[in-house]
């Protein structure tokens, strides 16, 4: 019974992140992951920070859930309505920011300047709170298969910590697999060329611009409502 | 850098303006909205009376009813020649993503499909609602709705007598057939006690 749980979480899970709707949001976060390109293992950990972002939002949800008293269709219809329109802006504004026409003035203590300046270079700090964002970014489909799918599961398996978290891994799956890939792939080429560091500054560029058309993407589908 | 500079503030001006839109319609008096998702009805030609029903059950609404409403006078008003009917609702909001249209597809012709008869005598109702327009939204409590959804209700004497929510549909989009299937077993189910 309880590997039966574990299976139908993950599967939910890979079913959430194939389905169409988020596949804008995919094709961001991949390209956010396997930016730093050359570094195969940075690609591999901001991966699974941003799998471990989608579970860690899972698991909040979850846990509201289960162990309060959280009206679930009230939860669904805000994280719906509100969540995918506050994204476009978002992610126009880091799109922005990763092709350097805005800088974000970051107030941080001087101490841990360099630490926080070295995660965010990274790269992996910033892959966590896209996982974290993007799990919220509810739509249809993927509301019916957590609300509807897991939740019930989670309820009666008493799991609120558990199975989200297996569902969140679940979802992060397929865009690991293809930033292992992008980064495996383009590592390769690179290799053949020698252009270590240009590459990047391509990539980072790329990534930018591609966090900004999925950003006006979302923007012109939930705000403006004409897509 | 010139090119740059534009590029940066035509993008502000998007987000800006993204932004105001946003806020304007969350805060703008609710006014009708444009989103054109006329209620079909079909089977009224037979059961329309005309004479005005005695205290018609309606949903409460918290806000003055919709065009849909005005449009299309609700059935449950007109349906005169029988006590109880069953209304098939089809829920959805105002993104429509492409699994939500295949269901809402299914569901339709599933329902023309085998019971024409019934929606031509009015014991049977399709009736697509948008639950992000004004009106609407007590829908999503009153059928604990999570996403779009496929709810069976049956109506007698103007009451709400038993519903369901048909959260399967989502499991079998992927296959025309057993969805055909599924919602016609429901949909007889609900009509048996009609």
């Amino acid at each position: 019974m309880e590997l039966f749980f574990l299976a139908s979480a993950v599967w939910l899970g890979i079913l959430t992140s194939v389905s169409p709707c988020p596949l804008a949001s995919n094709i961001a976060a991949v390209s956010f992951i396997s930016r730093r390109i050359t570094q195969r293992n940075t690609v591999f950990l901001s991966g699974i920070l941003y799998t471990l972002g989608r579970s860690l939002t899972y698991i909040v949800l979850g846990v509201l859930i289960v162990k309060t008293l959280v009206d679930v269709p009230i939860l669904s219809d805000f994280l719906q309505r509100y969540v995918n329109k506050i994204l476009g802006i978002v992610l126009i504004l880091v799109g922005m920011v990763l092709l350097d026409l805005l800088r974000i003035p970051l107030p941080i203590p001087s101490v841990s300047e360099n630490v926080a300046k070295k995660l965010v270079e990274q790269g992996t700090l910033g892959s966590l709170l896209l996982g974290v964002v993007f799990a919220l970014a509810f739509c249809p489909v993927s509301a019916a298969l957590f609300f509807g799918g897991l939740i019930p599961i989670a309820i009666k398996a008493k799991s609120g910590v558990g199975l989200p978290l297996i569902y969140g891994i679940g979802t992060g799956l397929p865009v690991l697999l293809f930033a292992s890939l992008v980064a495996a792939g383009a590592g390769y080429i690179n290799n053949l060329y020698h252009r270590i560091a240009k590459i990047e500054f391509y990539t980072k560029k790329v990534t930018g611009i591609i966090f900004i058309l999925v950003g006006i993407y979302y923007a012109l589908t939930y705000i403006f409502e004409i897509l | 850098m010139n090119t740059r500079k534009l590029i940066k503030y035509l993008l502000l001006f998007f987000v800006i303006g993204s932004f105001a839109l946003l806020v304007y319609k969350e805060f703008s008096p609710k006014n009708e909205s444009k989103v054109t998702n006329i209620v079909e009805t079909w089977g009224e030609k037979t059961t329309v009376s005309v004479e005005p029903v005695p205290a018609p059950k309606s949903r409460p609404l918290k806000e003055p009813a919709t065009k849909q409403k005005e449009k299309n006078p609700s059935p449950l008003t007109e349906v005169k020649s029988q006590n109880s009917k069953v209304i098939a609702y089809y829920f959805h909001g105002t993104f429509r993503c492409s699994t939500c249209r295949t269901i809402e597809q299914y569901s339709h012709d599933a329902i023309q499909m085998y019971f024409a008869k019934e929606l031509g005598n009015g014991r049977l109702e399709f009736r697509p609602v948008n639950i992000e327009e004004p009106g609407n939204k007590h829908f999503i409590q009153d059928y604990q709705l999570v996403t779009r959804s496929l709810v069976l209700s049956l109506m007698s004497d103007g009451k709400e007598t038993k519903w369901k929510n048909l959260a399967d549909v989502w499991k079998l989009v992927r296959d025309k057939d057993k969805f055909f299937q599924y919602v016609k077993d429901e949909v007889e189910k609900f009509l048996k006690e009609t």
